[in-house]
């Protein structure tokens, strides 16, 4: 990456959308839980994108105020999928279920195992290293989320439109990259000029030239 | 010395000569009535004992991809490999916890293979690489092979797969998030002379394993063996070898989908067969006389 580091002083927009535009639902029936599974290949529902994390790449550590967000646990499914928190924030895992789970993670950087626990319910976990944590239960091997964890302030989750707008950053050529589960990172460059509103958009995956 | 009349004599050479044409028209049919008959009734017990096969065959595999889609169910086996892969794609992944995660599911995967008794377990990426094997023959299936599994397959499936090590029949579960599926788990076994037994003993008869045209494991001799497998690799018909008529039917045919550079001849058959045979006629003339007339006529 080339260009000038960002810098609080010289401060610009990095707005855009995001598109899915390849069946991210297209999912076989699962011979253990065939209630559960998609039959038929749709394309992505809108809600899609908000599992979706846009952030600028590379940025470096910056002092960033904690936040507290919750995964729920409902119907069998971890309710958001994705979620994008700054260091030192809690995340919340409230039962909403009328069976138990068991909340667990293997990553790096939040390494955890909440127990079992009924409805009604809530355990919470603080991460305090920047980086992704893959979330599972113990007992629904189906289940799964991510919490993102980052040390500054240049990253957001699209609302079901897609839309997305990343707080001020310093002018420059950035890169600004685009993660999603199932279809990986998207990583676009572009020229961030201080005092406008500079686009960033994407469509999922990059379709082939 | 007075000699017999002229007449007499011919006419008793002319019937003696017309008695030997008949007998030997009655035991020429008698003969080729008697092999129809012995090959009718071998294929029809191939056909028998071949319906039998297919469906003890048919339940087995059943049970075995309910039981594979049990074990797919591991939560832990199952969050090792998710996280492996994407932290790896997040970020640079630390050695120490590449080597925690990779180690996490070979484990899981060991016990899996120990509960299972399989030749070789494998679990495989969502690119069809293996990430980790286990069981006896896990040398068979190195870190990073590929495996070709079907395009589009259901979330458990047969299939028979090519290795640089060799062919082996597999049985597979995907592994499964709700959104997304991460990879694979198979239990492998290899096509060989064991396979081959165990199969002639459930099918009541002699078993050929074939590869691209090559018998790679048979119950019957090995010259045998090449004569039957036609070069289709499909065989379902009376074939010979040796003088001896043999019928053979085909259980099992797939196509390899393999990656490798190396020349394959065009005009030897292509893919995995495994084909069923019974001997149909190996008797000599006074045998088939005896047969048919116990039997007597049609």
């Amino acid at each position: 990456m080339d260009g000038a580091r960002p810098t609080a002083q010289e401060p610009a927009i990095v707005s855009g959308r995001v598109e899915i535009g390849i069946p991210v639902t297209s999912r076989r029936p699962s011979a253990s839980y065939p209630s559960r599974a998609v039959a038929a290949p749709t394309l992505a529902p809108e809600s899609e994108r908000r599992n979706v994390v846009v952030y600028l790449r590379d940025a470096p550590p910056q002092t960033v105020s904690p936040i507290q967000v919750a995964i729920r646990q409902e119907h069998e499914r971890f309710m958001p999928r994705v979620v994008a928190v700054t260091v030192g924030s809690d995340v919340e895992f409230p039962n909403d279920d009328p069976i138990y789970h068991n909340v667990f993670s293997l990553s790096r950087v939040g390494t955890f195992n909440l127990g079992r626990y009924p409805r009604g319910e809530t355990r919470s976990v603080r991460f305090d290293e920047p980086g992704i944590v893959k979330v599972f239960c113990d007992i629904h091997s189906h289940m799964s989320a991510t919490v993102m964890v980052f040390d500054h302030p240049w990253f957001a989750v699209p609302d079901e439109s897609g839309r997305f707008e990343l707080p001020a950053m310093p002018e420059g050529t950035q890169e600004i990259t685009a993660w999603h589960a199932r279809l990986g990172d998207t990583t676009i460059r572009i020229r961030v000029e201080p005092g406008q509103t500079n686009a960033a958009d994407f469509v999922l995956p990059v379709p082939e030239e | 010395m007075r000699r017999p009349p002229k007449l007499i004599a011919r006419t008793l050479m002319a019937s003696f000569g017309a008695a030997v044409v008949i007998l030997s028209i009655v035991f020429a049919v008698l003969m080729i009535d008697a092999r129809s008959r012995a090959r009718a009734a071998e294929t029809e017990k191939l056909g028998v004992a071949g319906r039998v096969f297919t469906a003890l065959e048919a339940r087995r595999q059943q049970e075995q991809l309910a039981t594979i889609a049990t074990l797919a169910e591991n939560p832990t086996l199952k969050a090792a490999l998710d996280t492996y892969v994407a932290e790896r794609q997040f970020a640079d992944l630390p050695a120490f916890q590449a080597t925690s995660l990779r180690d996490t599911v070979v484990l899981e995967a060991e016990k899996l293979a120990d509960l299972t008794r399989a030749d070789a377990l494998a679990i495989l990426d969502s690119g069809g690489n293996v990430f980790a094997s286990a069981g006896p023959s896990r040398d068979d299936w190195p870190r990073g092979a590929h495996v070709a599994l079907p395009i589009g397959r259901p979330s458990t499936f047969h299939d028979i797969v090519s290795l640089p090590s060799g062919t082996f029949r597999i049985a597979g579960a995907a592994l499964q998030f709700d959104d997304r599926d991460v990879g694979a788990l198979v239990i492998g076994r290899s096509l060989d002379a064991n396979y081959a037994r165990e199969l002639s003993n459930l099918a009541s008869a002699d078993v050929i394993i074939a590869v691209d045209g090559d018998v790679v494991a048979s119950t019957v001799a090995e010259r045998i063996a090449a004569d039957l497998i036609s070069t289709d690799g499909n065989t379902d018909e009376i074939r010979s070898s040796g003088g001896e008529e043999f019928a053979v039917r085909t259980h099992l045919h797939a196509r390899l989908d393999r990656r490798r550079s190396e020349h394959r001849d065009p005009g030897r058959a292509d893919g995995a067969g495994i084909h069923r045979v019974r001997r149909v006629c190996s008797l000599g003339h006074r045998q088939l006389l005896a047969r048919a007339f116990a039997d007597g006529p049609d």
